[in-house]
């Protein structure tokens, strides 16, 4: 039995149907320019028809059930994985960078050209070894050549203490990141009490993913509980950092590093777990993301950790300074100054740590002697006794360019083969290779993690067409229901008011 | 798949900012003209550019060596050549002094003007470059001679291994200069006469043959003297001769026997069998290096129960001949002599004098030919040098120069990709449906 006023009903659930999708539009349009938001459409179906009557099952109307938030959470985990990868050669190929530009080469600053300069200036010297002339320029290249050594061993160590420095401040990021998840945890999962889904914090939820992802090898999970209930962890390097509604620290504990800090670098922060009462706990395990190629960077020393970064390029300008002097001063002592007395030191060898002297020489202290600054007859170019223009042992110190056997290897022990350019050579191949590894690796995790992102938003971005598509297709739905309004006013009118006046 | 706005907006900035990174890239080895500017954008090309560069560098070095040897030899060879003039000029005057015919007045004036040329020998002998005596070894602010005509060197020796080398190549040495007894000869026990032996002990001769032995007198070898030492790189070898023996000079007693018997010796201590060999010139017996990196020189001889000057072996020293401060030249020696004979009417003394003058002709010519050949071989070496220079900077160039037409190409078209991109992104971007609904 067909009732007078249902189809207003129907008529209005259109309506109402409408305006729910035009307000949906209206959201979409609004936040297709923000960062993480995706797009979302109302779900609406017919409402439950009624039987009984003779024409069929009649229809009641349409109603909005839910609404549908486009994410792939397949992609999702798909870019958590991948964009550390990518942060982690990008951050590698900047302190590669950095370094190569420490060192400055090919130009006319490097080592290769004071190095030139230095052995010149020798070479002017056998000419005529007794001109003071030319000793003070042997002596003033020499300073040039130490000079140079002694800023790039300075800006590594500078290098060394920035990128502690944004270490910490990264730390400090992936717990302020972990604290906005677990309070968005929080929120999330109240609303969804009810069962539908909190679209938008959702997304500010996978935004912060996102950069967190970027920070560390984090791996995500939803759990569904009872009742359909969703509980959120994050864990990083196997120990949970985000789990529901709590979350664990991070710290850094600053200790100093032997061959580091004590060239001037400070304590390094290591990372670690910092237990609730505020305590330090064991190191993270960290393997990914923009933390790992800095703590690379930082810590790389080809031993103890396995990549090339700031201090391996600190200890090869170390070696190189150390067993230069030591050789050139074996060779310099041989030797007789313009007095005919047996050579001294070329560079000093200061006492310290090692009982070796010349094991305690670094591209920091590395200095020619004051003695022989401050007077240049010392400089031993002769080899014996009786003549002034004895020049052997400044051809022999000429000859130390070419030499095969001055380098030992880090400890000082074993010697390795090579002449001092091709020491500084091989050192500055090696950057250079990894150098442009890391870029290569950088520009393909990039157009991985490029690829993945246009995916998800192909998935989740805002069409203005198919928006306003939309926005017009509801608009003459909206009409339409209201016309059918009108039009059904129009019939009652007709029923109440004109029906039944023919016996009037 | 589905395509947004913003997935266009986003690929078209991607896509024009990897545009400005080429062109940046482009720019920056326009403005340099280099194809890289740091290690990591050719770690090769790199690595070659800097040997490349101390190649160069070396080599610029080299050069300026060469020059400088080649005016150091300019200055000794303009010095020979007034020495020639000067002791020509004494022959003509000795020739002139020769003939019984002169008065005491003539052979006075033939004297006096000898004495001059020996001041101006002296003179010559003290030539510098530089401020650096040419002939006094490593004691280049020492005079070689004093106005005596004997040797100067501020109280010290000279030794003819102090050769000054300048480095003329990778592991090439020149010697620039010339020693002063090599010029001028040295004559310990006052001798002036140009014979064999001392012409060979100014070419050095002692020191190319190290030790030798003058067989001079009759040697009788009992258990008393029958023994000396060798010393071969650093460490003594006593050689024991057969005795009782006597080297008179007999058949079966001469020089050549002794030598047999030395050798025999030699070849019997392996440390030296194969090292060590004696030879005989003449008169003498020359201990000889057969080893080319050891110097006849560094074989040096010692007595221990004889006095090896019995043996007529030079005593214990090396044989090279270092001359002391004090010691007589043989040149000028030989002008002091003839200006003896000159004044005290000596004819048979100024007829010796030409033939140690042409002794000291002949000498000299042969340091100058030396010097000629030296000379050459600078010269070769500078313009080897030159072409060496020129081939690494054509391969320096070639290594890490940009090719400025092909650069300016590359950015031409970046340029024209850069534009179509901002064209087509202009149109790609602005219409979209709300363009068209009224």
């Amino acid at each position: 039995m067909r009732t007078t006023f249902g189809t207003f009903t129907i008529a209005t659930s259109g309506l109402f149907a409408s305006q729910r999708s035009l307000d949906i539009t209206s959201h979409n349009i609004s936040n297709s320019n923000t960062e993480g938001y995706s797009r979302q459409r109302v779900i609406q179906r017919a409402t439950v028809p009624i039987g009984g009557d003779p024409t069929g099952i009649i229809g009641t109307g349409v109603e909005t059930y839910d609404i549908l938030r486009f994410r792939s959470e397949y992609l999702d985990q798909k870019y958590w994985g991948q964009a550390k990868s990518h942060a982690e050669w990008r951050v590698k190929t900047e302190g590669l960078e950095d370094i190569e530009a420490i060192f400055n080469e090919p130009s006319d600053t490097g080592i290769r050209k004071v190095m030139d300069e230095f052995f010149a200036s020798i070479e002017e010297l056998t000419k005529k070894s007794e001109d003071i002339t030319n000793r003070v320029a042997v002596i003033e290249k020499a300073q040039t050549f130490v000079a140079s050594i002694n800023t790039m061993g300075r800006q590594l160590i500078d290098s060394i203490r920035e990128t502690n420095f944004t270490v910490k401040n990264k730390v400090y990021e992936v717990n302020s990141l972990a604290e906005q998840i677990t309070n968005l945890n929080k929120q999330i999962f109240n609303m969804e009490l009810g069962g539908n889904k909190a679209n938008d914090l959702r997304d500010q939820r996978g935004l912060l993913v996102d950069k967190l992802s970027a920070l560390a090898d984090i791996s995500v999970s939803e759990i569904t509980g009872e009742n359909n209930s969703k509980y959120f962890n994050i864990s990083l390097g196997g120990i949970t950092l985000v789990n529901h509604y709590n979350r664990n620290k991070l710290t850094v504990h600053n200790e100093p590093v032997p061959g580091v800090s004590d060239l001037g670098a400070g304590d390094i922060s290591q990372i670690r777990w910092e237990a609730p009462d505020g305590s330090t706990l064991g190191a993270v395990k960290i393997t990914g993301g923009e933390l790992r190629g800095l703590l690379d960077v930082r810590d790389g020393d080809f031993d103890k950790n396995a990549y090339r970064g700031l201090p391996y390029y600190l200890n090869q300008l170390n070696r190189f300074a150390r067993d230069f002097a030591r050789e050139f001063n074996v060779q310099h002592k041989a030797g007789l100054d313009i007095n005919g007395n047996q050579g001294g030191n070329f560079f000093d060898e200061p006492s310290g740590a090692f009982a070796e002297n010349w094991k305690n020489i670094t591209c920091i202290n590395f200095k020619v002697s004051s003695t022989l600054r401050s007077d240049p007859a010392l400089l031993a170019a002769a080899s014996q006794k009786d003549g002034i223009s004895n020049n052997e042992n400044a051809k022999m110190l000429v000859g130390f360019r070419s030499k095969k056997d001055i380098f030992f290897d880090l400890s000082g022990g074993q010697k390795i083969n090579g002449t001092p350019d091709d020491f500084v050579k091989s050192f500055l191949s090696t950057l250079a290779v990894d150098s442009n590894q890391a870029k290569r690796m950088s520009k393909n995790t990039e157009a991985i993690v490029v690829q993945t992102n246009i995916k998800r938003m192909s998935e989740s971005g805002v069409s203005i067409d198919e928006e306003m598509s939309n926005m017009v297709k509801f608009q003459h739905s909206y009409n339409a229901s209201a016309r059918m309004v009108t039009t059904l006013d129009k019939v009652l009118d007709t029923m109440i008011n004109r029906l039944g006046l023919v016996g009037r | 798949m589905r395509i947004t706005n913003s997935m266009m907006v986003n690929s078209m900035m991607r896509n024009m900012s990897r545009n400005m990174v080429r062109m940046d890239t482009i720019q920056q080895s326009l403005a340099t003209g280099k194809k890289f500017l740091k290690p990591s954008d050719d770690p090769i090309g790199v690595s070659r550019s800097l040997r490349l560069n101390t190649d160069v560098s070396v080599m610029d070095q080299f050069k300026r060596n060469v020059d400088d040897a080649m005016s150091w030899l300019e200055t000794t060879e303009k010095a020979t050549d007034n020495i020639i003039e000067v002791l020509q000029r004494a022959r003509e005057l000795t020739l002139q002094g020769a003939n019984g015919a002169n008065t005491v007045e003539e052979r006075k004036k033939i004297s006096d003007e000898i004495g001059q040329l020996r001041n101006q020998l002296v003179a010559l002998a003290n030539s510098s470059y530089a401020g650096s005596y040419l002939f006094s070894g490593y004691k280049t602010d020492k005079p070689l001679l004093k106005e005596d005509g004997t040797y100067d060197l501020g109280g010290l020796k000279l030794s003819t291994d102090e050769n000054i080398n300048y480095g003329i190549g990778v592991g090439e040495n020149l010697g620039i200069n010339f020693i002063g007894q090599r010029v001028f000869g040295y004559a310990n026990d006052g001798a002036v006469d140009f014979d064999k032996s001392v012409a060979e002990s100014l070419k050095g001769r002692q020191v190319l043959n190290g030790a030798f032995v003058d067989f001079t007198t009759p040697i009788n070898l009992d258990a008393s003297n029958n023994q000396f030492k060798l010393n071969y790189m650093g460490t003594d070898y006593t050689i024991v001769l057969n005795e009782p023996a006597v080297y008179d000079g007999t058949p079966g007693q001469a020089l050549s026997d002794l030598r047999a018997d030395i050798e025999s010796k030699l070849t019997a201590i392996a440390a030296l069998n194969g090292k060590v060999t004696i030879n005989q010139e003449g008169g003498r017996l020359y201990f000889t290096s057969l080893d080319p990196a050891v110097a006849d020189n560094s074989i040096m001889l010692k007595n221990d129960s004889l006095d090896v000057k019995l043996l007529g072996f030079t005593s214990e020293k090396k044989s090279s001949s270092v001359v002391n401060s004090g010691d007589k030249t043989q040149l000028i020696g030989a002008f002091d002599k003839l200006i003896q004979d000159l004044n005290s009417d000596n004819v048979k003394g100024i007829e010796q004098a030409l033939t140690r003058l042409s002794g000291h002709i002949n000498n000299i010519n042969a340091v100058r030919a030396e010097l000629g050949v030296k000379y050459n071989r600078l010269e070769l070496t500078s313009n080897r040098i030159t072409d060496d220079t020129l081939n690494l900077k054509a391969l320096l160039s070639k290594n890490e120069d940009a090719d400025m037409s092909e650069v300016i190409m590359n950015l031409k078209m970046e340029e024209n990709v850069y534009r179509a991109s901002l064209a087509g992104g202009a149109r790609i971007i602005q219409p979209s449906l709300v363009d068209f609904l009224r």
